[in-house]
């Protein structure tokens, strides 16, 4: 498997490993599947943020996310998709956290919520 | 019925010497089904009736799930498959809705169920889509073990790519026999009649269902269905008997005004036999059908009837009668007046005079003297003899001729018949047919041939003429009340049927009710006496789910019959006696209906040594899951548990109480592949899933460097999370307020300073805590874990981070 520095990974390659990791089964990811998308679809979703933003604020990415969402919304022509975004990064972020007796989100939930991210990644 | 069952009725009804025999036979016909009732009530004695129920010894062996394998089934795509453990135990299947969980419930449900009514009342939706998209091929497996028999027990279904939900046999296999069904095996029964699975969404819906179903529901748990069932065709067969009389008294009274509107004998006498209070049918039945016998001799049919086919004298035998007269009397003319005694007598004295002859020789005549005596003489008188005595004969045969045509020709003389006087009556006019006929009898007085003869034939032509017009005017009349009797007649045939099918009907009504009543008794004692200690049960079960519900379960009773039948549930809320199921929660309810039927899924009789209850908290508040979970426990003593549940609040629960119970956790991905693991406590299983990261070979590196940090923090967020609960209920606190305090915390810091110092706003003190209290290996697993969530990870602190988290998230979760 190619090695590659995570760190510079673009947002649609993030993505792309989310896809992955939720459409082929192996017995290693069995039940940790659903966390581990949603990890990377938000990681991907962050790196996106960030791409969208660094250019336009100064010193942005050291803002909570949920202020670079806001941010977002003013700055993304597209309000709607700003919108999905940032309820988007809600949803996965529940997933990315322990919480009493909630189960990790499904297959179908994760793939809307991939689409969502995917369609933001692209208009960048 | 099943033997038990039967027994207890011979039984009783063998106790039972005032019932009469024809009821206590159609109370065994009904008990053994709806044939074996008509041929009692058609007074046949019924067929035994095959023992449907001859069940396989194993029936009542106790069964024990070890799998349940899924493949092309609702959400389950490519074969899937559920182990539990076998024996006693809580197992729980924990899923989102959506995971496929709830299939291998359901595929159990169907396996074992089979085509039962069940699975038809479901929507079209769900027997159409019963078939997983994502693949063609579809079967369930179950596995069981089963105490005395060798090996598993397979219990298999299998669908053609194109068959539909019904079209599939359900075959068992078990190692050393031969392939079977669930019926040989005994199970088809047993499955409904402890009914293993209890899905709480229905077991709530029952409840809203109406006191009826309930009760049916309830008692169906008795095993009283059959005779419930023989009841009801009791009742059916009351009914449309009942209904036959019905038929035939509505249909009365439009039949009796047509009737008196018809001026017949018929039609009163139908008025007279049908308005006594108990119909005479068979005297309408003669009107209908109208035999003669029927007729009374003085009715006016019988007269119109004699009437028609009154017999005028007969013009030829009246004539031979007049040429008899006629010939007689010139037989007697030719005579010439002959006196055939006189010839006699002069043939007797010449006799005489022969003799003389004889005796004396020849000579002179003694008498006149002139004559003489001789051979010649002799000779001539012998001839005059002969002639005389010939001649006499013809007068007698004469006279006799003349007597026998009188008497023949007066016997056509008949007096007026008395039907004559009778037809008067019923206004036909008679007088001058009755003046001809008087005229035409008078004429037996007469004694002169010529004139007899004479009256014969001057009188005939009247009483004829007059006979025939009256007939004419009988036949019409006839026919006249003919038509307008013959449609009534037809009517009142139809009716009479049925009339006398209500009839017969009516006989057996009485033994019928009888019969439908005692059984309904029985059913009542033996419901209660089996129902009894299911109720204890019940309460015990609800006592145990209630927790802190102020409603309390005080008696459970089926009564009323019916459809009055009903289940009473006698709840107090709050100490206040007689509340109704409306004051109870959701929640509540679906509870109770768990509470009622938990006792029947786990009967001592049943051969099924599991119970699935599917998606039981739903709605519950998180005090009666506690409550549940020790109801589970209880239960999971003697039994195989299997409970599926969408989210965690059970294994919580579980987990908090210290009771024991297998986890299996199910995950759904695209295409339906459903995979199952056995879970653990949420510390372990996000250890364990960072380890599984971080050790993997088939994840990207990159990917792991991203994904690794969360399950670190997630074990390090359990085990906060799981150190605060515990603390907190051991304190009293309940689990609302406890949710909502985790809720308020925003991020790793606070939940930890709330599991450090139960103080949300302590965060600063976080690491000089972690630092002294465990070391400095702490702190930094702690901050490597802060930023991980959002930062990748070197490949070289990868399995580091991990080992430290562990160690720090298993001391976190001990906390006291």
């Amino acid at each position: 498997m190619e090695m590659s520095r995570s760190s510079e990974m673009t947002p649609a390659e993030i993505l792309e490993r989310a896809t992955d990791l939720l459409n082929h089964p192996t017995a290693e990811t069995a039940g940790l599947w659903p966390r581990a998308t949603a990890v990377l679809a938000r990681q991907a979703l962050e790196v996106g943020l960030h791409e969208a933003l660094s250019g336009k604020i100064l010193g942005i990415q050291n803002a909570p996310v949920r202020v670079q969402l806001l941010c977002l919304q003013s700055y993304l022509e597209d309000a709607e998709t700003a919108h999905e975004v940032s309820l988007a990064w809600w949803a996965l972020s529940r997933a990315c956290h322990h919480l009493s007796y909630e189960l990790p989100p499904t297959a179908p939930e994760l793939e809307g919520l991939i689409d969502v991210v995917r369609r933001f990644v692209r208009t960048l | 019925m099943d033997d038990v069952l039967e027994s207890i009725i011979l039984g009783r009804l063998d106790a039972d010497d005032k019932l009469a025999e024809r009821t206590r036979a159609l109370v065994i016909g009904a008990c053994h089904g709806a044939e074996a009732l008509d041929a009692t009530l058609e007074g046949k004695a019924p067929k035994p009736s095959k023992k449907a129920d001859a069940k396989a010894p194993s029936a009542r062996n106790p069964a024990y799930i070890q799998s349940i394998e899924v493949q092309g089934f609702r959400g389950v795509g490519p074969p899937a498959s559920l182990p539990i453990t076998t024996g006693p135990g809580l197992t729980l299947v924990v899923g989102r809705n959506g995971s496929g969980k709830s299939s291998f419930a359901e595929a159990l449900e169907l396996l074992l169920t089979g085509d039962n009514s069940r699975w038809s009342t479901r929507s079209a939706i769900w027997k159409e889509g019963w078939r997983n998209l994502h693949q063609s091929d579809a079967r369930i497996d179950a596995e069981f073990v089963v105490e005395g028999a060798k090996g598993t027990t397979v219990v298999s279904r299998e669908w053609m790519p194109d068959a539909k939900l019904e079209e599939a046999d359900t075959v068992v296999s078990a190692q050393g026999s031969k392939k079977s069904d669930l019926e040989t095996m005994g199970w088809a029964g047993a499955v409904e009649m402890y009914r293993p699975f209890l899905s709480y969404s229905e077991l709530g819906s029952m409840l809203d269902a109406g006191p009826s179903a309930l009760y049916d529901a309830l008692s169906a748990i008795l095993g009283l269905e059959d005779l419930i069932e023989a009841e009801a065709r009791l009742k059916e067969a009351s009914k449309q008997r009942k209904k036959l009389s019905d038929e035939a008294k509505l249909a009365l009274p439009p039949i009796l005004e047509r009737l008196a509107t018809v001026e017949d004998d018929r039609a009163s006498m139908c008025i007279e036999a049908l308005s006594a209070k108990t119909w005479d049918l068979d005297a309408v039945e003669k009107a209908v059908i109208g035999t003669e016998e029927a007729d009374r001799e003085e009715s006016q049919l019988a007269v119109l009837r004699q009437l028609a086919v009154l017999e005028a004298p007969d013009a030829d035998e009246v004539k031979t009668a007049v040429d008899g007269l006629q010939a007689a009397a010139s037989a007697l003319r030719e005579m010439g007046g002959t006196e055939a005694a006189k010839a006699r007598q002069t043939a007797e004295l010449l006799g005489a005079a022969l003799t003389f002859h004889e005796r004396h020789g020849d000579q002179d005549c003694p008498v006149c003297g002139q004559g003489a005596l001789n051979t010649e003489w002799r000779t001539a008188t012998e001839e005059e003899i002969g002639r005389l005595r010939q001649q006499a004969e013809q007068v007698d045969l004469a006279h006799r001729l003349m007597e026998e045509s009188m008497k023949s020709a007066r016997a056509n003389l008949l007096p007026v018949p008395a039907v004559l006087s009778s037809a008067s009556e019923i206004g036909l006019e008679v007088e001058g047919v009755i003046g001809a006929w008087k005229a035409w009898s008078a004429g037996a007085s007469i004694e002169e041939s010529e004139a007899l003869a004479r009256h014969l034939l001057a009188s005939l032509p009247s009483v004829v003429e007059g006979v025939e017009k009256l007939k004419a005017m009988a036949s019409r009349e006839l026919q006249r009340r003919e038509d307008i009797w013959r449609p009534i007649a037809t009517d009142l045939a139809g009716w009479l049927d049925t009339a006398k099918r209500a009839r017969s009907g009516e006989d057996v009504l009485k033994d019928l009710s009888a019969a439908e009543k005692w059984i309904r008794a029985a059913s009542n004692d033996i419901r209660n006496e089996r129902f009894a200690p299911i109720a204890d049960q019940a309460q015990g079960v609800w006592d145990m789910l209630r927790m802190q519900s102020s409603v309390q379960l005080k008696k459970i009773v089926l009564t009323g019959a019916g459809s009055a039948r009903k289940v009473v549930l006698d709840v107090s809320v709050d100490g206040m006696e007689g509340a109704a199921l409306g004051v109870m929660s959701q929640g509540e309810l679906n509870s109770l209906a768990l509470s009622l039927f938990m006792p029947r899924a786990t009967l001592p009789e049943s051969p099924f040594r599991f119970v699935v209850i599917d998606d039981p908290v739903q709605s519950m508040d998180p005090a009666r899951v506690d409550g549940l979970a020790r109801m589970l426990e209880e239960t999971a003593q003697a039994r195989q548990v299997i409970v599926f549940t969408h989210d965690e609040r059970l294994a919580r629960s579980c987990r908090l109480l210290g009771i024991d119970a297998k986890i299996v956790e199910v995950t759904r991905r695209p295409d339906s592949v459903v995979e199952l693991r056995s879970g653990q406590d949420p510390v372990s299983r996000y250890c364990n899933d960072a380890w599984a990261v971080a050790k993997s070979e088939d994840l990207d590196p990159a990917v792991k460097a991203r994904i690794v940090g969360v399950f670190c923090r997630l074990a390090m967020e359990a085990a906060c999370t799981e150190a605060v609960t515990r603390r907190r209920l051991a304190n009293g606190e309940d689990y609302e307020s406890i949710e909502a305090l985790l809720d308020s915390v925003k991020g790793l810091a606070e939940l930890m300073a709330l599991a450090l110092f139960d103080d949300i706003a302590r965060t600063k003190d976080l690491t000089v805590r972690l630092d002294r209290g465990i070391g400095k290996w702490a702190v930094a697993a702690y901050r490597r874990v802060q930023e991980a969530a959002h930062k990748p990870v070197s490949q070289e602190a990868l399995l580091t981070l991990v080992k430290e988290s562990e160690r720090l998230a298993r001391g976190l979760v001990q906390l006291p």
